[in-house]
């Protein structure tokens, strides 16, 4: 006789547990694991995403946010960080969560447009207002006396940008002689006398402290730093740079742990919308969509831009060969 | 600006280790010379922080400029050696080491390593005519402890046991410990019964219990659902166990029945501070029913460790077991109070015959700190320790107990005992003192006595008198 009554009992539970279920689900939140310089902008990425969730979805989404050197950053998720998404400064370091810690596929670069990478940027110079020093390319960095600001390529991905920049550079100067090209970074490295861990600490380095003749930093940084003290810095394209591409993913394992991989999906998706590309543009970030990036062509210095791929043979190598322990970074520093 | 900086480091030089100061030769008004000077002791600033310096420049103000750029570049730089070493602070792992034991540590405490343990050295001496046992020095316990927590709220623990010269797990457990009100406990863990049973062994005020633990259960294997309410006001333990007997450790279980263990205990005052006069008091009740069969029976031993009664061959456990155990303390400064009462019912057979027999026991057992240490359930630390050069004597505590095992005459009377080899009844008084070198160490004497009824040929079994002695050291 309790069979049905057990039955009856069972079934108004699990409909309330449902109905609590379905309500409880209408509050979401995600955790974005991100880079030095990329704070303000995804402040208003977050806001402007919330907002269009909310009208398109009617649920309620917190975004929190994470900052620190990329590498600094990939090594928090590979040790537990609950990252529903990470946007960091280089493909190496979400590699290096897929290969270590199995949270997200080896081919998670493959499932966004543009090898993930929704906004792209490159390597420029942030100098003294009216650029006492007369910094205009590469070159400038290893003369003698030149006090050169950049972070730890160990610890940031920024810093790995602004090494194989520079490499790169000394590359197509001494038609592709390594060891020239070694001794180049021995000479500017010579000439750095503070490294940050991240490329956001190198800023306050130069901009706050006072400290060094020019940055080498991330374009959107530079023109951040212009935002806020105009009256004491320059920017300083370089003839060459590199093309930096900094990607997204959703880290799969975590997300599905909580349940947000379709609200994650979505999110990385709205960086590529016209909203999220404007905001990246305002942000001077490079868009990657042409009407966009048309409309804010002026913007951006022209600079010949060389890629990871091209000149490096792609992340992996380039990390083995330059940053890994013993790499060349280690012997010039 | 630039006096300033001059000023700065003229200071931060001066106070720097290992930094002259400025020469008495130099002449006051050559700026040259002392800016040279300033160089010279920022250059060694520099070396210290190792941070690469820079050749000084001939023009005046270039230097200056190049000197304030090495004060900024030595500032920043002490900025992220600061930042690193707090950084370094939230992620590296604390070694500890303290009165309780060994501790590695993350530095969320989310995960922790301890190691601990202790032994006991005793020696028993039996004195008087027709002693049954024979004196000696015993290594009692020797009991290496390893425990720990991963994930913060899921705890672990293993004690091992080499004393006698024997080999046993003693307990090895893991606690959920998610919610306070109710936590989980899996493994070989002590049976949530006698109140001095669950007292460790290395907080005992006397060598041995009392006998009343010779009838609760000891440690056992199964699950166990626990918790708190009011901070540590009531307290409950219900538990599902493989089921032993009186006083019996097991790794195995023979048969389906299993024991259901429950106790509650309370401390109504416990949250009004250590000042109160009843912070101390403690009363509880436990209770355990089982079905056991065909498993062994128990022997019930003197704190001086002769057994005194043991079943007749042939007799095996048949059906129900039952225990019953009303319980308390108190603890008011100097002194403290314990007094235990257990029954144990348990449905025996032999081949002819079948009984339930019910056992019975009971303790009151009280010490004095004549040095005024606080009395507590748990370890207490002397005022001072022992320490002849600072003249520290360690603490002082004066014990005693009266005790009582009374075994079912029905044992005797339907044949599962003999009364000429078992003793119906065991009456214990036992005084002592105990000398507290520390926390982690102590001496304890007692003498003991205990009377019987039965257990020999010709009557009653001869008194039991043992200077009973040991060394402890648990940390």
């Amino acid at each position: 006789m309790s069979l049905i009554k057990h039955k009856s009992f069972a079934a108004l539970f699990l409909t309330f547990a449902l109905m609590a279920g379905v309500l409880y689900s209408a509050d979401f939140k995600l955790l974005n694991v991100s880079y030095d310089p990329t704070r303000e902008f995804y402040v208003e990425i977050n806001a402007a995403f919330i907002k269009a969730w909310k009208a398109k979805t009617g649920d309620n989404v917190t975004i929190n946010q994470s900052h620190d050197g990329s590498g600094k950053q990939a090594r928090s998720v590979i040790d537990g960080l609950q990252a529903d998404v990470v946007t960091l400064a280089l493909a190496y370091d979400i590699d290096a969560i897929a290969q270590r810690s199995n949270l997200l596929p080896a081919n998670w670069q493959t499932r966004l447009a543009n090898n993930s990478s929704p906004y792209t940027s490159t390597i420029v110079f942030l100098v003294r207002k009216g650029n006492p020093k007369k910094i205009k390319d590469w070159n400038d960095l290893v003369r003698p006396g030149i006090s050169v600001i950049t972070p730890n390529p160990k610890t940031s991905g920024g810093a790995r940008w602004n090494y194989l920049a520079a490499w790169g550079y000394a590359l197509q100067q001494n038609a592709n002689n390594e060891a020239k090209a070694l001794e180049f970074e021995r000479q500017l490295f010579k000439n750095v006398p503070v490294l940050d861990t991240g490329a956001r600490g190198s800023t306050i380095t130069f901009v706050q402290r006072g400290i060094g003749d020019v940055l080498i930093a991330w374009e959107n940084e530079a023109y951040l730093a212009m935002d806020t003290a105009k009256d004491k810095v320059d920017i300083v394209v370089p003839s060459v740079s590199i093309l930096a591409e900094p990607p997204v993913a959703v880290v799969d394992k975590v997300a599905n742990k909580r349940g947000t991989a379709a609200i994650a999906k979505a999110y990385l998706d709205f960086l590529y919308t016209p909203e999220g590309q404007e905001i990246a543009a305002k942000h001077h970030f490079r868009p990657r969509l042409k009407t966009v990036a048309d409309k804010h062509a002026g913007q951006f210095a022209p600079v010949k831009l060389f890629t990871i791929d091209d000149t490096f043979g792609g992340w992996a190598k380039a990390q083995k060969k330059h940053f890994d322990d013993g790499g060349t970074f280690d012997q010039v520093y | 600006m630039k006096k300033f900086i001059i000023a700065f480091v003229i200071t931060a030089a001066a106070s720097a280790p290992g930094i002259p100061i400025l020469s008495a030769q130099t002449p006051a008004n050559s700026i040259d010379a002392r800016l040279a000077a300033i160089e010279q002791r920022l250059g060694i600033l520099e070396k210290q922080l190792g941070i690469q310096s820079t050749e000084p420049d001939s023009d005046l103000a270039t230097r200056l400029e190049a000197l304030d750029q090495q004060i900024r570049i030595v500032g920043r730089q002490r900025e992220l050696d600061q930042e690193a070493a707090a950084a370094k602070g939230t992620t590296t792992a604390i070694i500890d080491t303290s009165r309780d034991g060994f501790t590695i540590r993350s530095a969320d405490n989310n995960f922790q390593l301890r190691t601990g343990g202790y032994i006991q050295a005793d020696g028993r001496f039996f004195v008087g005519p027709n002693q049954v046992d024979s004196s000696a020095f015993v290594l009692r316990r020797i009991r290496p402890i390893v425990q720990g927590t991963v994930y913060k709220n899921i705890d672990f623990r293993i004690m091992t046991d080499f004393g006698s010269g024997n080999v046993i797990v003693q307990e090895a457990y893991a606690d959920l410990r998610y919610w306070k009100k109710a936590s989980l406990r899996f493994g070989k863990f002590k049976s949530p019964f006698g109140l001095e049973r669950l007292q460790s062994a290395a907080d005992m005020t006397f060598v041995d219990r009392g006998l009343p633990t010779a009838l609760a259960p000891n440690r056992d294997e199964g699950i166990q659902l626990y918790g708190d309410f009011n901070d540590g006001a009531l307290s409950y333990s219900v538990a599902v166990m493989n089921g032993v007997v009186d006083g019996g450790i097991n790794d195995t279980d023979t048969n389906d029945g299993k024991d259901w263990v429950a106790r509650i205990f309370a401390q109504p005052f416990v949250k009004n501070g250590a000042h109160h006069a009843f912070s101390g008091l403690g009363f509880g009740l436990a209770a355990s029913r089982g079905r056991q069969s065909g498993t062994i029976l128990p022997t019930y031993k003197t704190v001086g460790q002769s057994t005194f009664f043991t079943y007749s061959a042939g007799v095996t456990a048949g059906g129900d077991r039952q225990r019953f155990g009303p319980q308390a303390y108190y603890y008011a400064g100097p002194i403290g109070i314990l007094a235990e009462y257990t029954a144990s019912a348990q449905d025996i057979r032999n081949s002819t015959a079948a009984e339930t027999i019910t056992n019975r026991a009971w303790q009151v057992a009280g010490s004095y700190f004549l040095t005024g240490e606080n009395k507590s359930y748990r370890t207490i630390s002397p005022i001072t320790s022992f320490d002849p050069a600072t003249h520290g004597k360690g603490a002082l505590e004066l014990t005693a107990r009266v005790g009582e095992l009374t075994v079912d005459s029905s044992a005797f009377d339907r044949g599962f005992a003999n009364i000429a080899t078992s003793a119906h009844v065991a009456r214990e008084w036992i005084a002592g003192v105990n000398w507290y070198l520390n926390r982690n160490s102590k001496f304890v004497i007692d003498y003991e006595q205990t009377r019987f009824t039965g257990g020999n040929a010709g009557g009653n079994r001869a008194t039991e008198r043992g200077l009973l002695t040991r060394f402890q050291v648990a940390f």
